[in-house]
């Protein structure tokens, strides 16, 4: 049986090497088309062209002569769809075709030739010169339109992207009462000008590079020189590098190839949608991670105490805002471990339960046939199919599926005795305060199925057993060399913890995170009223 | 080539040894039944007897800098006698973690979960503090404050709980004990939870530093962690009285007793919860200690492949090591003291001397040499 199995293998690995090696040489010959520079003969240049580009209906080469007398021939090749017509038409036809003072061409002169149509007839924000087929095709592909001509043994790539984009709305995830209203879309020139229009300093950096052999999509890095830890920019810049895949689709890709740890429930990498939180943590020392194609940008590093931390808080009042922050641990704590201590208290330790409370609970636990953990852990799992169902489901359903979900189900299991009211009520609060957090919201399921187990085995004791382990977990993880739960154990950055102190006592950067540039404000503290030019009736 | 290669903040270092001593307030049985309801006077009295120990635990570790214990060990005595000694210590915090965990099963058995074996509960225990222990000291002591902070709420809730039933003629009459029962409860207070800081010395080359702060964060730490458990015993003398003696956990009957709003009694789950963090604790810093002193003696690279052959023996011998609670206590108020004696105040004090000594030769002989 084993040889058969070693003989399975061997042919199916055999047959892999021979398709690998086709593969290989055909993407060799490709290879060499890309790189082999252009001709200057209009003709086998484009032939080379379409060779590589194939013969999509998208793909337009529009051939045409210009000159005095018309004695050029020139071709334009872009991506239907890609391009603004009206630049292709606006600046690079008419100007073409309408020129005519070629007057000193000479056969030798190619170059000056070349020059004047680049400086004088195009009017394109953005004209370079290009050498290859390869890097010919890579521009057009990404929206830009090349110009090449007979005679000329370069092309003119000529920035011309103007493909259709969703304009910029309000983020559907992170939403806010007060507080700046825009959310990046996946465009990537938009992201980082709604970066840049937060921070005008000239320090900001965003620093570009390419990721994925298929997608070739677009990365940036920004972060802001001076301020972020030069060694977590490095990282960050190394680890993007050495990414080596064909497909970057969103940024959760990048996340989950970049991230300290990937066999953690919790994430080391933060994402946002809104470009006010981006600049902030970027203004915190913090790097972030722009990708083509995507509105959700990553920020590294994560610290534990950052996904309780919402934009809105800095724009209110401090001290609503600490209240709110405190009611956001209480209802994750509540979140993970309601479940599991209504099972504790009800099976193992009825006697902490408060006399009258425990009759109302047996009342109402007594027609119920299941034991109590699987009727707990059939709500929480009905809980979460409910959700997945109301994100999946096209919106004038939604309404439709949480009545029948939410209040006949809920109802009915507990009119029909199945199970009790006091265990619904607790799933319920359970699933409310698990959207107070967001960004931990999944990994407060898995833990909140663990502790349930737990404490079905071993009681409080088991819920003790499995938050000191969690905790434990905490303690041990870090995100890009900053350990997961900075500013959770009173150590430092405790004024925007567990409660966010006013802005002006926030004078420092947080520790371990921002490198040089410490300071922030500059101001006294508390900041005294200042009353300048109050004319001074005598 | 060092075994441990994180490092702790200095305050990070004060809070676990608050936090360690804290955690023996719930063992306060050992002493007070001796001294019923004068105990916090020995207590007292130790604390004070301490601080000198404490102090020359520190100049210890200052005159041999960025050495722990068992390096310090073989750099005084040499390498036979430093092995011995070292081995003789290695014993020591074996016998601790056993001892603790033993007591940490024993009473999560008998507050919360009466049926359970208590293998199973010791046996997970301790896979927890393998489990801290693997990433290090940074881990090990990371949640100190949190857990301060958690008893210090805990500790409040529940004075204002038994606000009502503290009488002060609790306290009376004083001075009414033969003086060898003092003596013996200062002794045993001073051995079972201030000594024990003595593991910290295995700790002290990996704060950050080390040298200049030293004084200021152990003798801190140490009075911190003193003055709370002071703060429950007085709590439990006052509730309870003179009968005290009759309870093996004093804090748990305190709580029992306590009402918040007169709905919620029973509050004894909040001395589990109390019990349960503050041990796990200490043993997870016992056990990480044992497992470093263990890699230092025998000169092993890392502790790691090492942390769960060494579980399974602290499991065996938890329960080798007594028959039951009352040969526990019994023990901890006659042996243990003079056990512990050994290793927190005659070696620690004896190394001190010797390299004193040795210092004073080696700068005699300098001296020699220089006006030769």
């Amino acid at each position: 049986m084993f040889r058969y199995i070693y003989n399975k293998l061997k042919y199916s690995g055999f047959l892999k090497t021979m398709s690998n090696a086709g593969e290989q040489e055909l993407i060799e010959s490709k290879d060499d088309i890309e790189l082999k520079t252009i001709t200057g003969s209009l003709q086998s240049d484009l032939e080379l062209i379409r060779e590589v580009m194939g013969t999509s209906p998208d793909i337009k080469i529009h051939e045409f002569r210009y000159g005095e007398n018309c004695e050029f021939k020139g071709a334009i090749i872009f991506v239907d769809g890609l391009v603004s017509n009206e630049i292709i038409t606006d600046s690079i036809l008419k100007p073409l075709k309408l020129y005519r003072n070629f007057n000193n061409y000479q056969q030798d002169s190619i170059q000056q030739t070349l020059d004047t149509v680049k400086q004088t007839i195009i009017c394109a924000g953005e004209v370079t010169e290009k050498h290859t087929i390869g890097e010919v095709v890579e521009s057009c592909l990404s929206g830009d339109t090349v110009f090449i001509s007979d005679g000329f043994d370069k092309a003119l790539v000529i920035s011309t992207k103007g493909w259709e984009k969703r304009s910029i709305n309000e983020p559907q995830t992170e939403s806010v009462v007060r507080g700046p209203r825009e959310g990046f879309t996946e465009n990537f020139r938009t992201n980082t000008a709604l970066l840049r229009r937060r921070i005008k300093s000239p320090k900001l950096r965003l620093d570009h590079l390419t990721i994925g052999e298929k997608t070739v999509t677009n990365v940036c890095v920004a972060y802001i020189e001076g301020v972020a830890d030069p060694g977590i920019v490095e990282t960050v810049k190394a680890r993007l590098k050495s990414i080596n895949t064909d497909s970057i689709i969103d940024s959760g890709y990048i996340e989950q190839f970049i991230e300290d740890h990937p066999f953690s429930i919790f994430p080391t990498i933060g994402y946002s949608e809104k470009p006010d939180v981006i600049a902030g943590r970027i203004l915190e020392g913090r790097v972030a991670i722009i990708s083509d194609g995507s509105p959700f940008v990553l920020t590294v590093p994560m610290l534990f105490v950052e996904s309780f931390q919402s934009a809105e808080d800095y724009y209110i009042r401090p001290f609503f805002a600490s209240l709110i922050r405190v009611l956001r641990y209480v209802a994750f704590f509540l979140t993970v471990t309601a479940p599991a201590i209504f099972i504790a208290l009800t099976t193992f330790h009825q006697e902490l339960i408060p006399t009258t409370l425990l009759f109302t609970i047996s009342a109402a636990r007594e027609g119920t046939p299941f034991p109590a953990f699987l009727e707990a852990f059939i709500l929480v799992m009905s809980f979460e199919i409910l959700r997945e169902a109301g994100v999946r489901l096209p919106r004038p359903v939604g309404q439709a599926i949480s009545i029948v979900g939410a209040l006949i189900m809920g109802e009915a299991a507990v009119a029909a005795g199945l199970v009790g009211a006091p265990m619904v009520i607790t799933i319920a609060l359970t699933a409310v305060a698990g959207f107070v957090v967001p960004e931990q919201m999944d990994s407060a399921a898995i833990m909140r199925i663990i502790l349930l187990l737990l404490a079905s085995i071993l009681g409080a004791l088991g819920i003790a057993l499995g938050l000191l382990g969690i905790l434990n977990h905490i303690a041990s993880i870090k995100s890009f060399g900053i350990p997961y739960c900075t500013s959770l154990t009173f150590h430092h950055n405790m004024q925007d913890s567990y409660i966010r102190m006013p802005l002006w006592s926030m004078s420092k950067r947080p520790k371990g995170i921002a490198s040089k540039d410490i300071t922030r404000t500059n101001m006294e503290i508390p900041p005294s009223p200042i009353y300048a030019n109050i004319p001074d009736n005598k | 080539m060092t075994i441990e290669n994180s490092r702790i903040s200095a305050g990070q270092f004060m809070f676990s040894i608050a936090c360690f001593l804290h955690s023996s307030s719930l063992l306060t049985s050992f002493f007070v039944i001796i001294t019923r309801n004068e105990s916090w006077m020995p207590f007292v009295a130790s604390i004070i007897i301490c601080i000198p120990l404490i102090v020359s635990y520190v100049l210890l570790s200052k005159s041999y800098p960025g050495m722990n214990l068992i390096q310090i060990n073989e750099a005084v005595f040499g390498r036979v006698a430093g092995k011995i000694v070292s081995a003789l210590y290695v014993w020591f915090f074996f016998t601790l973690t056993s001892l603790n965990i033993r007591d940490l099963g024993t009473f999560v058995n008998k507050t919360t979960m009466v049926k359970t074996p208590i293998s199973i509960i010791i046996i997970l225990f301790l896979l927890l503090c393998v489990w801290s222990s693997y990433y290090g000291l940074e881990v090990v002591t990371r949640y100190s404050i949190v857990f301060l902070i958690i008893s210090c709420v805990i500790l409040f809730i529940s004075i204002i709980a038994v606000y009502d039933l503290i009488e002060l003629d609790n306290f009376l009459p004083m001075f009414d004990m033969p003086l060898n029962n003092y003596v013996q409860v200062s002794h045993i207070a001073s051995t079972i939870p201030f000594g024990e800081t003595v593991i910290f010395l295995m700790v002290t080359p990996y704060v950050d530093n080390a040298p200049k702060n030293l004084m200021r964060y152990f003798l801190g730490g140490f009075l911190l962690g003193s003055i709370l458990i002071l703060i429950v015993i007085l709590r439990d003398i006052s509730v309870l009285g003179n009968t005290i003696q009759y309870f093996s956990l004093p804090s748990f009957e305190v709580f029992r007793l306590g009402t918040l709003f007169q709905t919620i009694s029973h509050m004894e789950i909040m001395f589990s919860i109390l019990l349960i963090v503050l041990l796990y604790f200490k043993i997870s810093v016992l056990f990480y200690v044992t497992m470093l002193a263990i890699a230092q003696l025998l000169n092993i690279r890392s502790y790691r492949p090492i942390l769960l052959p060494c579980a399974a023996l602290v499991v065996v011998y938890a329960f080798t090591a007594f028959k039951d609670v009352i040969t526990h206590t019994k023990t901890a108020q006659e042996t243990t003291p003079f056990f512990w004696t050994l290793f927190e105040i005659l070696l620690p004090v004896l190394t001190l001397i010797v390299s004193f000594v040795k210092k004073k030769a080696k700068n005699k002989n300098n001296r020699k040499a220089v006006s030769k």
